[in-house]
């Protein structure tokens, strides 16, 4: 029983704290003023900070856009140099929010055009990162063993942390909705193979022949190794080409290692359309987002 | 030693018959060298009879080789290296020539016949292949490949001037074969000389050349001067040097200064000239009007298509609207014959590679195929003499494989015993390249396979790839990559993945269109090859907006847009990446010419700007950004032809 109220006076704590902090946010927000974009980035840091689910990041995200358009209009109507370091800042914390990486690297490649402390420069790459790194060809070879039905082989390079850390790490890649291809599956299928009745050597003697011959293994039909679609084999080895840095050359190829997304411009003027923020609805109040011409409405309405 | 002197010595020597000896070859050497340094004040018989005269010198000493080979050093001692002194130069033509008509004797030894060759294949390299010729004909091929020496290092118009001396004596000035020549030659001034702007030799040469043809209504000369109107290669320098001997010199009707490119001519500008030009030249009637109605009708059937969904009829579209914009480029150009024969072959076989896809097959590595024979590979086991005429007999009839069939030849190649079977092993897996079930065996067995020379060369031809060498610790990394990469690229050029890179070589191709036909890459068959045609189109629109761009806000406009470009190559990853790229910045370049060509259209291509801009956005993925940006282009050209006719 008191365990009971003390979980209920924690949780009213809780959504007291909850409100307490919302009531702050939400007069917060109305009291930005487009003429500080710097109150706009502060607000989109904090609401980031804390946020618990979708439309706190929705709201977060919109906040940085805003701090950004303003930021360069602001730089545009003035001579400041002080709109620069706040735009980029803003795209970095658009980037912090973006769950797919090649979003994440057009914001970042914005940022660097805005202020050039945050571009990318050749000497910043590893002096390998065209050459794969071992954990790399490890795990491609292990993906490889385990299709060509060479599970001991395969188990061994997937025992090494490394390549269960790489693998952990890039899983994204293959595992996607739909695909028979996945790191699970290719990991069930080095502990399968090999085949348990030929042991991989893909013949076995033909009884019906008294066994003087050799007649292709009937579990493996002479080819160890699971039996997997071409889309399946493709996934596989479009995974290894991005594990080993591999370059196509065919359309096909490419649009098979998923190079097939939209190529975004890092540009400013792309950010709020592709956010679907509307940069002109920089004010708010009673919960809504309102241009200027709104809110002198909504100032003007006695009702 | 007069020239008439030296042909007489050398008859002399020929009809003597005393042993030829050192006192006899200095003689000789006089006289040849005379001879070959002023043969154009020569007649035809005079030359003749000193052929025949080497000839004969030739046969009476084939029995003493090392006399016929002095005779030889003699005649060829000026073909060693060219020369672009105006008496060395014509004495290796002579030399080229009179080498030719010597290599067309039959009966001579061996040796000298040997003798011979070498020393024109030493002096003109693959074009040795056309002597055995006439002396007329040899004396045209050493002047054809002079030209390409003299046009590669901008020579005067001094060594020019020889040139045509010596063109005059084995042809008739004005006939076909002399100005076939002399227009062979001016082309190769212009594309590979300096430009005449920058250069005075170059210049003088140019003039020249020019001023020793004649041009008039439908001759070679007009049809040759429309091609070079329509080649973005010839700059309006070249052109305006040209043309300037030509129009003083002809006497026709129509042909006056007026024709001759003013300086600073901008592209468009250059097509309405060359319209005229061929309307004037060719009496064909201004039909720029018909030809832009035919272009403007078909585009607009085109961009009211609706828009496709699936990846191949995407591409299939983007080909479609790049043919549209190369026909777009042939009629501003006014070269109607391309733009008829663009427009003409549209759809045609781009349909036909829709319409024929097949189904997915199932066999992707070749399923069953070569069981049988796997199977009585597999029994032989150790027995040698059977392995190898099991591998002889896939050598002698070429036929699909199965996988399980290439991995236990793929075993062999790289690890069976003993050296005989492995060595023939590798000679089948060479045979069956091709094979994707080979590669994939080669890149299942990749982690076991021995790190040595013959390893790595076999991977080399199988997986087109060049590997560092096996001591490397970048090699097994690299191997398997190659490998992973070249079955990738088989294996998902299968089904619809075949008919998009198909599709992506006609885009290569009408790219080379737009490009003037002169860029290599796209001869090219890879994606890699489409990119950097890409790359080059990018780099010409941003030419030719740079070249009439005067107003300040436009100039930024091309600064930003440089900027832009930058940053969208710094984010592509891959080829396809980089076409897109590239191919949005011509468009945008584009965009900035046509608002320079046309300041009243600004309006109307900041709305194809933003359309496009929008069309990026929104789109789902990169094939639907080329498409919309494809579109755009088209919808450019619908404004500068518009504005071509008005």
């Amino acid at each position: 029983m008191i365990v009971r109220i003390a979980c209920v006076a924690l949780l009213t704590i809780a959504l007291a704290v909850n409100a307490s902090a919302q009531g702050e946010f939400e007069r917060r927000l109305e009291s930005l003023s487009p003429t500080d974009p710097n109150g706009y980035f502060v607000l989109a840091e904090d609401v980031a900070g804390q946020a618990k689910g979708v439309e706190d990041i929705q709201l977060a995200r919109r906040l940085y856009v805003l701090a950004l358009a303003l930021a360069q209009r602001s730089q545009s109507e003035s001579t400041g140099e002080a709109e620069y370091p706040l735009a980029a800042s803003a795209c970095l914390g658009l980037a912090d929010l973006e769950s797919t990486e090649n979003r994440k690297r057009w914001l970042r490649a914005l940022a660097g055009r805005l202020d050039e402390r945050y571009a990318a420069r050749r000497w910043d790459a590893a002096p390998s990162a065209d050459t794969p790194n071992e954990s790399a060809l490890l795990l491609s070879e292990a993906i490889g063993l385990a299709l060509s039905g060479d599970g001991s082989l395969a188990r061994e390079r997937f025992d090494d942390p490394r390549v269960i850390a790489l693998l952990d790490e890039t899983r994204d890649i293959l595992d996607r909705p739909g695909n028979e291809a996945s790191t699970s599956a290719i990991q069930h299928d080095a502990q399968v193979w090999p085949c348990p009745e030929c042991g991989n050597a893909r013949g076995v003697p033909d009884r019906a022949e008294g066994g003087q011959v050799r007649r292709l293994c009937s579990t493996c039909r002479g080819n160890p190794g699971p039996v997997i679609s071409r889309a399946a084999f493709v996934a596989y080895l479009a995974y290894e080409s991005l594990l080993l840095h591999g370059t196509q050359k065919s359309w096909s190829a490419e649009l098979a290692v998923g190079r097939g997304r939209s190529l975004l411009d890092p540009e400013p003027s792309e950010v709020a359309p592709s956010m679907g923020v509307d940069p002109t609805k920089v004010h708010y109040r009673d919960g809504k987002w309102l241009d200027d011409r709104e809110l002198m409405e909504l100032q003007d309405d006695p009702g | 030693m007069t020239p008439r002197d030296a042909t007489r010595r050398i008859s002399q020597l020929a009809s003597d018959n005393r042993v030829f000896g050192d006192a006899e070859l200095t003689q000789f050497r006089t006289a040849y060298e005379s001879f070959s340094r002023e043969w154009t004040s020569l007649s035809a018989d005079q030359i003749g009879a000193v052929h025949d005269a080497l000839l004969e010198l030739l046969y009476r000493n084939s029995a003493n080789p090392g006399n016929a080979q002095a005779i030889l050093d003699v005649i060829g001692a000026s073909m060693r290296s060219f020369s672009n002194e105006p008496e060395g130069f014509r004495a290796w033509v002579m030399s080229v020539a009179t080498m030719s008509r010597l290599s067309m004797e039959r009966n001579l030894p061996t040796s000298i016949d040997s003798a011979i060759i070498g020393r024109l294949t030493a002096a003109l390299g693959q074009a040795a292949s056309g002597t055995g010729q006439s002396f007329d004909d040899a004396v045209l091929l050493a002047l054809n490949e002079s030209a390409t020496k003299l046009a590669a290092t901008s020579e005067s118009d001094r060594v020019w001037r020889v040139w045509l001396e010596q063109l005059a004596a084995v042809t008739t000035a004005g006939d076909d074969t002399y100005t076939a020549a002399v227009l062979d030659a001016i082309e190769q001034v212009m594309l590979t000389s300096e430009d005449p702007s920058q250069s005075r030799p170059v210049f003088q040469s140019l003039e020249s050349l020019a001023s020793a043809i004649k041009l008039d209504r439908g001759n070679q000369v007009s049809k040759r001067l429309l091609d070079w109107f329509a080649n973005s290669r010839v700059t309006t320098s070249d052109l305006t040097v040209v043309m300037r001997p030509l129009i003083a010199r002809s006497r026709a009707d129509g042909i006056d200064e007026s024709l001759i490119p003013p300086v600073g001519m901008g592209e468009a500008e250059r097509g309405t000239l060359r319209s005229r030009l061929e309307s004037v030249l060719l009496g064909k009637d201004a039909e720029s009007v018909e030809a832009v109605a035919s272009w403007m009708s078909i585009a607009d059937q085109q961009l009211a298509r609706s828009q496709p969904r699936k990846p191949a009829e995407i591409v299939a579209r983007a080909v479609i609207l790049s043919r549209l914009s190369a026909a777009a480029r042939a009629t501003l150009w006014g070269d109607r014959k391309l733009a008829e024969s663009t427009l003409a072959n549209l759809t045609g076989d781009v349909d036909q590679l829709i319409s024929n896809s097949d189904p997915e097959p199932v066999d992707y590595l070749g399923g069953t195929n070569a069981d049988e024979w796997a199977v009585k590979y597999i029994d032989a086991k150790q027995n040698i003499p059977i392995r190898q005429a099991l591998l002889g007999e896939l050598a002698r009839n070429k036929r699909t494989l199965g996988p399980v069939a290439a991995e236990v030849i793929v075993r062999d190649a790289f690890l069976g015993t003993p050296a005989t079977v492995r060595a023939q092993a590798r000679e089948v897996v060479r045979l069956y390249a091709d094979s994707p079930a080979i590669l994939n065996g080669i890149l299942e067995y990749l982690p076991r396979i021995p790190k040595i020379e013959s390893s790595s060369e076999l991977i080399e031809v199988v997986a087109y790839t060049r590997l560092p060498s096996v001591k490397s610790p970048a090699w097994s990394a690299r191997a398997r990559q190659a490998c992973v990469d070249e079955l990738l690229r088989r294996l998902a050029g299968i089904g619809e993945g075949q008919i998009v890179d198909s599709l992506a070589n006609l885009l290569n191709e009408s790219y080379g269109i737009r490009l003037g036909g002169t860029a290599a890459s796209s001869q090219g068959s890879d994606a890699i090859d489409l990119a950097q045609s890409a790359s080059e189109l990018s780099s010409m629109w941003r030419r030719l907006a740079e070249q009439e761009v005067e107003e300040m806000s436009l100039l930024s406009d091309l600064e930003d847009l440089d900027h832009r470009s930058v940053g969208r190559l710094l984010l592509a990853e891959g080829s396809l990446d980089q076409f897109a790229a590239h191919q949005v910045t011509a468009v945008e370049c584009m965009a900035i010419l046509v608002i320079a060509e046309n300041p009243g259209m600004r309006d109307e291509v900041e709305s194809i700007q933003s359309e496009l801009a929008q069309a990026r956005r929104s789109s789902k993925n990169i094939l639907e950004q080329i498409t919309a940006t494809e579109t755009a282009a088209v919808k450019l050209w619908r404004l500068r032809l518009g504005r071509s006719v008005s």
